[in-house]
């Protein structure tokens, strides 16, 4: 217990005057000749304890209140076992949500503003009211939680910087990696006293049963600090109101190809209780307005749409998508962004042992076609620009100028065309090598195997194989079913996608590792010399067997290229490879869709704030419960809390009220003991 | 100490002119009076005639019914005597408290206008009035006398009576008892501030002995209301040194108690022994108070 105004305790001796009153009175006395002494009799020595107990009763109350008084003007200061010492120094952390929603207008008594600026307000009178005595960061909240200022003792101008520079983002609050950030922070403090403090409108969607676990989790971990963080929620009072909220639907990790159309499919939703008529939508790629329509959203409805837009060039684009509403309704929600890549036409080098006029006669006519299938018309928007040539044919420009190169039951190439081949698949392009039956397995050994110049196989070519005859007819070996661990085969695990274990195979060749002691990417002496060293051919791995378990698709990183060596020839002397549905989206992705560079679509913001409903008091109080947290209404009281913390809690407004009920209870018993004929 | 004169004005000789005592059982008397006694004698009101027995009076035989009967007949009247009304005015300390609240009349003024008042009432009536002033003990006696100069000397008595000194009323009326000869009626007019069981017994033996008691009880508005609000020493009017310091506000209950208590034992004990019990408040006209009590006699 210590005192703010200790000089007036010094009022306590006021003490003395009720009791010199008392003492006076006592001594002072009316005297008469009386006649009844007998009846003056104390007989009824109960009653007379008790006149005499309420007497000295009362003597008390009148002194008590003076006493009180004098004390409620010292302000009296409770302390309770102050965490952190008697100084109170701490380190706060404060976690800020400028999430979406925080646009809201505020409940506010005053001028109108936002649940932002109501955020910022609050969060400025908590770092003026701590930065004393703390150590103070801040920690954003809105999207990905990330420190905004370094921990800084007794300097709350990095915090207040951070702070007015502050804008809501445009996504969801992240709840969890705040508490994740919060505590590595404050791994830093060397403070006794820890708490963090987190400001926000306390989305109810925010707030979810698997959020507040993993915040338990993490809050689990802060107890292996030091000192364990308090914690403390202070709500920032966003008044209700409806919003409409527009979303790229989920993204998919397809690539788009350029030519392909692209389709945006996005979700509105009108969280309001009146129907919304020709809101302005609008879809911009690369800032370009591409679609703007108006469209009409009943109340508390959700709206699907399909938007089909062409992409004219290859490359990363970001498709926003935007709704705007004329009377300001919309503040959280109304803008979402995509970033998509579309991936430009891609040169294909096919080399045979003999280019041939009719399409199909070639070796490599069923892979054309499969890739070329993904252009709607010809010469426009073409995914790829396929150049056939035969072996002896092809020249460094060709190879230099082509993406992927398709070699197909080619016997051998010419010594150079190996080395050029070589260094454009390490340079990053894509090679898929085609069995058949004129390979000659010793050249490609020889030629592209470990010990050679490019190490382009990655496994060695075996005997022709074909599958087993019963009966008297020949037997087909299936293909594997699913799934399929490379991702780029993962795609089929859908079987709406294709399925390759309908592909039955007559015939293939053997294929095997390379032996233990051909040691892979052993360069030549004249290479090192040159400074020419070769790439290591990487580890292959087998993307596909048949159902017996034979190896039919092996790939194997080669620099930045990528080398795919299949068992079976291009055409159909192999089976039904080429005739199954499974064929085009197969070969696209193995040979157009470089999914190492490609980024998939991905929805740049995270949209879950939309519905702008709010955990109610109630709610709150129980959520911080939970939490084992401490909610406060205001910064006011938070700062209250700190000072208590700190030093006490003023108690005078208890003392306040306790003069009163005693003088209420004097005047009490003083009516009982004047009131004529009672007791 | 009021003049004789004082002690009955011109409004008390009119009040008490109207009023008449009478006595409820047959009284012994030495002169004629208004009251029936238990003796024939000379009288106008024919009781009954009997037979002529020797030592009869010659005079008393009837001789128009001996005329008649030729039979010698007494004619024997109704006796009426006068009444011996004695009072006793207790003057001890307590009977000066005049209250403490201005000027009022004191419990012993009022007891002696009263005891004047019964005086002029009896004399007039004729019958003897004696008196009995007493304290600790009986200090003053004036035997009855039914002549005309009793009241004279029964107001320069009452007149002259002072209070003091403790109230021993048990033991003076005892002493009392004994004076009074013939059976009559005794008033008492005194606080009654003594052991209400010792005073009660007194007033019982006066009762047997004496026919008809009748206690005026005085007190004092004072000692019925207790007005005191701010602390209060208590001296006794009676007994040098005894004071009591109280906080009446705290104190009235148990005060009332205790009054309620000291009036329901007199009351009480008045009412088993057939004595006449009349508690009068001595801020009210005595006459009044004397004509309301007849009156109330009278009618039942």
């Amino acid at each position: 217990m210590g005192f703010l105004n200790v000089m007036l305790l010094f009022g306590t001796a006021a003490l003395a005057v009720p009791l010199g009153i008392h003492l006076l009175n006592r001594s002072r006395f009316h005297s008469v000749e009386w006649a009844a002494m007998h009846l003056l009799d104390m007989s009824d020595l109960q009653n007379a304890r008790r006149m005499e107990w309420r007497s000295l009763l009362l003597l008390l109350l009148r002194c008590l209140v003076p006493v009180v008084l004098a004390v409620c003007m010292a302000r009296p200061v409770f302390q309770t076992a102050a965490v952190g010492g008697a100084s109170g120094r701490s380190t706060t952390l404060l976690l800020l949500d400028d999430s979406y929603s925080m646009q809201g207008e505020a409940v506010n008594r005053g001028a109108p503003q936002s649940g932002w600026q109501s955020a910022a307000d609050i969060a400025t009178t908590i770092v003026d009211g701590v930065a004393r005595q703390a150590e103070l960061a801040l920690v954003g909240v809105g999207g990905e939680a990330r420190r905004e200022s370094q921990l800084t003792r007794r300097d709350a101008r990095p915090v207040l910087g951070a702070i007015s520079r502050l804008e809501p983002t445009r996504v969801a609050v992240d709840l969890v990696g705040g508490f994740r950030v919060a505590g590595e922070s404050l791994v830093a403090s060397r403070q006794p006293h820890r708490q963090v403090v987190l400001l926000s409108d306390f989305q109810r969607v925010d707030w979810s049963e698997s959020v507040e676990a993993a915040i338990n989790a993490i809050q689990q971990q802060w107890k292996t600090l030091p000192a364990p963080p308090d914690l403390h929620l202070i709500p920032v009072e966003i008044a209700p109101q409806g919003n409409v909220s527009v979303s790229f639907d989920a993204a998919s990790d397809e690539v788009t190809l350029l030519g392909e159309p692209l389709d945006l499919p996005l979700t509105i939703h009108n969280d309001g209780d009146r129907p919304l008529v020709a809101l302005p939508l609008r879809i911009l790629i690369d800032g370009r307005t591409l679609v703007s329509r108006k469209v009409d959203l009943p109340a508390n409805a959700t709206s699907q749409l399909l938007f089909t837009i062409d992409m004219e060039t290859a490359g990363e684009h970001q498709a926003v998508v935007e709704i705007d509403d004329p009377s300001g309704w919309v503040v959280a929600d109304d803008v979402d962004r995509l970033r998509l890549e579309t991936l430009p036409a891609r040169r294909v080098l096919m080399i045979e042992q003999e280019v041939k006029s009719s399409l199909l006669d070639c070796e490599t006519g069923f892979v054309q076609l499969a890739l070329e299938s993904t252009a709607r018309e010809v010469g426009e928007g073409q995914a790829a620009l396929v150049r056939r040539v035969a072996a002896a044919e092809v020249r460094e420009a060709m190879v230099e100028e082509s993406d992927v190169i398709v070699v197909a039951n080619v016997a051998r190439l010419p010594d150079d065309a190996v080395a050029w081949i070589a260094a454009r698949i390490a340079a990053g392009g894509r090679l898929c090598i085609f069995a058949g039956d004129t390979i000659d397995v010793g050249w490609y050994e020889q030629q592209m195997g470990p010990s050679a110049r490019g190490p382009l196989l990655p496994w060695k070519y075996g005997e022709p194989q074909v599958a087993a005859v019963v009966d008297g007819v020949a037997a087909r070996e299936a293909v594997q079913a699913g799934p399929y661990s490379d991702p780029l085969l993962a795609f089929f695990d859908d079987p709406q996608h294709g399925q390759l274990d309908a592909v039955s195979l007559s015939a293939w060749r053997q294929m095997e590792a390379w032996d233990a002691g051909a040691a892979a990417g052993d360069a030549r002496p004249e290479d090192v010399e040159r400074g020419e060293e070769p790439p290591l051919p990487k580890a292959a791995e087998v993307l596909l067997k048949t159902a017996s378990g034979t190896p039919l698709l092996v790939a194997a990183g080669y620099g930045q290229g990528r080398v795919f060596q299949w068992a079976v020839a291009a055409d159909e002397a192999s089976g039904s490879l080429p005739r199954e549905p499974v064929f085009v989206p197969l070969m696209q992705r193995l040979l157009l869709l470089d999914l190492s560079k490609a980024t998939p679509r991905q929805v740049v913001d995270r949209r879950e704030e939309s519905t702008l409903e709010h955990l109610t008091a109630v709610e709150r109080a129980s959520l911080a419960q939970r939490l084992g947290g401490t909610l406060h209404a205001t910064a006011e009281d938070f700062l209250a809390h700190e000072r208590n913390r700190q030093g006490g809690q003023e108690i005078w407004r208890w003392l306040l009220a306790l003069v009163v009920v005693l003088l209420f209870a004097e005047m009490m018993v003083a009516g009982r003991l004047t009131r004529r004929g009672g007791q | 100490m009021p003049a004789p004169s004082h002690l009955l004005d011109a409004n008390d000789h009119d009040r008490l002119a109207s009023l008449t005592w009478y006595a409820r059982g047959v009284v012994e008397g030495l002169h004629v009076g208004m009251h029936r006694s238990p003796h024939t004698g000379v009288s106008v009101e024919f009781k009954e005639h009997r037979p002529y027995v020797r030592g009869d009076e010659v005079r008393a035989i009837d001789w128009k019914l001996y005329g008649k009967t030729d039979r010698l007949y007494i004619r024997q009247y109704e006796h009426e005597s006068n009444l011996t009304a004695t009072l006793l005015v207790d003057q001890s300390g307590s009977m000066t408290f005049a209250g403490t609240r201005g000027k009022t009349t004191s419990k012993h003024l009022f007891a002696t206008r009263l005891a004047a008042c019964l005086s002029y009432l009896f004399v007039s009536q004729h019958d003897a009035v004696g008196l009995g002033l007493f304290d600790t003990e009986v200090r003053t006696v004036l035997p009855p006398r039914n002549r005309v100069s009793q009241l004279e000397h029964l107001m320069q008595a009452l007149a002259a009576s002072t209070c003091g000194g403790e109230t021993r009323l048990a033991r003076s009326l005892t002493e009392m008892a004994g004076r009074v000869g013939r059976r009559g009626v005794v008033f008492l007019i005194s606080d009654g501030f003594d052991d209400p069981e010792a005073f009660l017994q007194s007033l019982s033996l006066l009762r047997q002995l004496s026919g008809e008691v009748v206690f005026f009880q005085i007190w004092h508005p004072d000692e019925l209301e207790f007005p005191f609000s701010t602390r209060t020493r208590f001296r006794s009017l009676e007994t040098p040194g005894l004071e009591r310091i109280l906080d009446p506000l705290s104190f009235r209950k148990t005060y009332q108690r205790n009054l309620e208590r000291f009036q329901t034992a007199i009351a009480e004990g008045c009412s088993q022994r057939r004595i006449t019990h009349v508690p009068c408040r001595c801020d009210e006209s005595h006459a009044d108070l004397l004509a309301r009590f007849l009156s109330r006699r009278e009618a039942g």
